[in-house]
């Protein structure tokens, strides 16, 4: 069983009195342990798809499951904690908390967890920071960071909690080729070690020759698996 | 989990120190005025308690079943109040209830004043046996001049209020019998040359009952009452004897037969003192005419009794005991409570009371408005902030505990704040001892000096306020903040 099925999903947005079609009847499945990535021109649905299939959106009609489960008929509890325990979410932008310093960032899944304590909480962040190379960095706030020491922590704390998925929106957009390296080389890691699944999307030719899998979308349509 | 999200709400505090401050002034403010609010209003109740129900009116007052109205101190001009019949049974029973701690029996009238150089003048009277006055409220009155008198002694004990009320209406200064005139004791202005000193009265009673009488009062002391002189003062107190001879109600004197000579002149007149006394007013004992004795007979002269009760008895309640103890052995009385008694007066003092309690809860509304508003706002601008905790994994309850705890924080630092201003505020103002300088401020501060009194239950009250205001203004930002999805968060990107 895959562990991601989209079936004949669409996704309608109103844009004033028109109505502007953002995906046009998406299938796909993703396995456990895949590696994809989705490539597209800018506009043609690869944000939508990836806030679908992270439960943050949702679909106009389709089917999305995820282990097995649908997601469309969740309650905002169940797809919340969805999120939480399965999913790891790396924006477009960073997006973090601005008043926690760049370790309680890290932290802040587990926390909401509320089943580690704290020293365990403490220590698996720590590791984290230390992976993605901001040791130095653990007690900074976000806005005395760089945007790629940013986009590290966000990407440490997507990766915190040990999730089944992982879904990056162009991850390695603000980063430098160095620094884009050592992440993808980290995820790369996870999905080998762990069996995390990744998919994310990017432009970036440099990431895509991480990819085991490539998914092409053009006016919200899958043109290519 | 409670940690991080105490660790959010006061860093954001921190961060927003603007909006913070701008919420906690507004929380200090209405916390302290709703302190001293309360504090005012407790100390108004806690006045008008002392002042009225334990140095004049008593907790309750029995009046007749005859008397419809119960405003019966303040009686629109003079209106008489009806008498209790069957005295003696109805104050056994009074006495009789375990709750009652004084019993007083009071009659209340109004008297002309004669004087010969001046148009007759209207003086309010309690008539009461003193020692049992005294027992009743032994710091009801200070005295001036002269010796509060002893319970077999007859005549006045003339308020300094209605001493100056008979002073700017007929140039008379009372004084007790046999004193000077204390200088220091007259109004501004005034000079014992330039006043008639007097020490006893002549009264005449006024009644719609019973034929009255012409009276000789000696004046024993000059007395001020401990609160509220401006209003209470306008009673004097008379002893019960003179009162009823006064008033013309006798018990014990037997009737006379009337000679043919004055049957004739009692045809021809009605000036009975004429008849019976010639011009002179009488000086008690005094022999009433038939018509006096027959309406007397069965009557007396007091239609109150004031009732102080012990402290652990209620009004309401001992009210609807002794009412259901009047009624089962058909006695012709009820009791009322004193602030019916009071009528208008105790209204103006309520009615003071429910302005200062409309004025706190206007700043309770005020507080929760704009508090309200700006935590609306706060919730508006941290869309991002809040949609990308949700697109983490926070629910929406860890959302309204976010905002809780924010508004917790500001509550306990600021409320806290200003209820212990307030307190000390409320101390300073006791301190002050303000004092009252006409009859609508004495009213408003429950007694001369202005006193709030801040008790426990007080600043637990200010706490619940605090603690409903926060929680009220608090409720619809949570809405708006919960109703945040983690799309909101992307679309602002």
């Amino acid at each position: 069983m895959p562990l991601i099925q989209l079936s004949n999903v669409t996704k309608e947005y109103a844009l004033g009195e028109t109505q502007v079609s953002a995906l046009r009847g998406v299938d796909f499945s993703v396995d456990q342990g895949d590696f994809l990535s989705i490539i597209g021109p800018s506009g043609s649905g690869k944000t939508t798809l990836l806030n679908i299939i992270g439960c943050i959106d949702t679909a106009s009609s389709g089917s999305v499951m995820i282990s097995g489960k649908e997601i469309t008929q969740m309650s905002d509890a169940e797809r919340t904690d969805l999120r939480l325990y399965k999913i790891g979410f790396i924006f477009q932008t960073f997006n973090l908390i601005a008043v926690l310093d760049v370790l309680e960032n890290i932290e802040f899944p587990l926390l909401l967890m509320n089943k580690y304590s704290k020293e365990e909480v403490r220590k698996r962040a720590q590791e984290l920071a230390d992976a993605v190379g901001l040791t130095q960095y653990t007690h900074h706030r976000p806005s005395e960071l760089s945007g790629g020491q940013r986009q590290r922590v966000a990407i440490a704390r997507a990766l915190v909690s040990n999730p089944d998925i992982v879904l990056a929106d162009e991850p390695t957009a603000n980063l430098d080729s160095q620094t884009g390296a050592t992440i993808l080389e980290l995820m790369k890691h996870l999905n080998t070690t762990q069996k995390t699944t990744f998919i994310f999307s990017t432009h970036d030719a440099e990431v895509l020759q991480y990819a085991r899998r490539i998914v092409k979308i053009k006016d919200g349509r899958i043109v290519e698996s | 989990m409670t940690g991080i999200v105490f660790r959010i709400a006061w860093k954001n505090l921190m961060r927003h120190r603007g909006k913070s401050l701008v919420i906690g002034s507004i929380l200090f403010t209405g916390t302290l005025i709703m302190t001293v609010g309360n504090a005012v209003i407790s100390g108004l109740d806690a006045g008008l308690a002392q002042n009225f129900r334990q140095r004049m009116t008593g907790d309750i007052v029995v009046v007749s079943t005859a008397q419809l109205k119960d405003n019966v101190f303040f009686t629109p001009m003079g209106e008489p109040v009806e008498s209790i019949d069957h005295l003696d049974e109805v104050v056994k029973i009074v006495t009789q209830h375990p709750g009652v701690r004084h019993a007083l029996p009071v009659a209340k009238g109004m008297v002309t004043v004669l004087n010969e150089d001046s148009e007759p003048y209207f003086q309010m009277l309690f008539g009461v046996n003193f020692d049992d006055y005294r027992a009743t409220f032994p710091d009801g009155m200070t005295i001036v001049e002269g010796q509060f008198p002893s319970g077999d002694a007859h005549g006045i004990v003339m308020s300094t209020q209605s001493r100056e009320e008979l002073h700017k209406f007929a140039n008379l200064w009372s004084v007790p019998v046999g004193s000077e005139i204390v200088t220091k004791n007259l109004p501004a202005g005034v000079t014992p040359d330039s006043i008639v000193r007097r020490d006893q009265m002549v009264y005449m009673g006024y009644s719609d009952r019973n034929t009255s009488l012409d009276i000789l009062a000696p004046v024993l002391a000059i007395g001020k009452y401990a609160a509220f002189n401006g209003l209470w003062g306008f009673f004097s107190l008379i002893d019960i004897d003179s009162y009823n001879q006064c008033m013309g109600y006798f018990e014990s004197e037997p009737a006379q037969d009337i000679d043919r000579h004055n049957q004739q002149l009692l045809a021809q007149t009605d000036n009975l003192d004429a008849v019976l006394f010639g011009d002179a007013p009488t000086t008690a004992p005094v022999t009433p005419s038939i018509e006096t004795v027959a309406t007397a007979a069965a009557t007396s002269g007091y239609n109150l009794i004031l009732v102080r009760l012990k402290p652990s008895h209620t009004i309401e309640s001992t009210i609807h005991q002794l009412d259901a103890k009047f009624k089962s052995k058909d006695l012709p009385a009820r009791a009322i409570s004193w602030k019916a008694a009071l009528g208008q007066v105790a209204q103006i003092a309520l009615l003071m009371r429910a302005v200062l309690f409309g004025f706190v809860m206007i700043v309770f509304i005020v507080a929760i408005i704009v508090i309200t508003n700006t935590l609306s706002l706060a919730a508006m601008e941290r869309i991002t902030e809040i949609g990308m905790m949700r697109a983490i994994g926070a629910r929406r309850s860890i959302i309204s505990k976010l905002f809780i705890t924010e508004t917790g924080i500001l509550s306990i630092v600021f409320g806290g704040a200003g209820i212990v201003t307030g307190t000390i505020l409320t101390l300073i103002l006791q301190l002050l001892h303000i004092k009252a300088d006409n009859n609508f401020v004495e009213l408003f501060f429950g007694g001369t000096t202005f006193n709030p009194v801040l008790s426990l239950s007080d600043i637990g009250l200010g706490i619940i306020q605090l603690v409903i205001v926060t929680i009220v203004a608090v409720i619809y930002p949570i809405l708006i903040a919960r109703k945040i999805s983690p799309m909101d968060a992307i679309s602002r990107e």
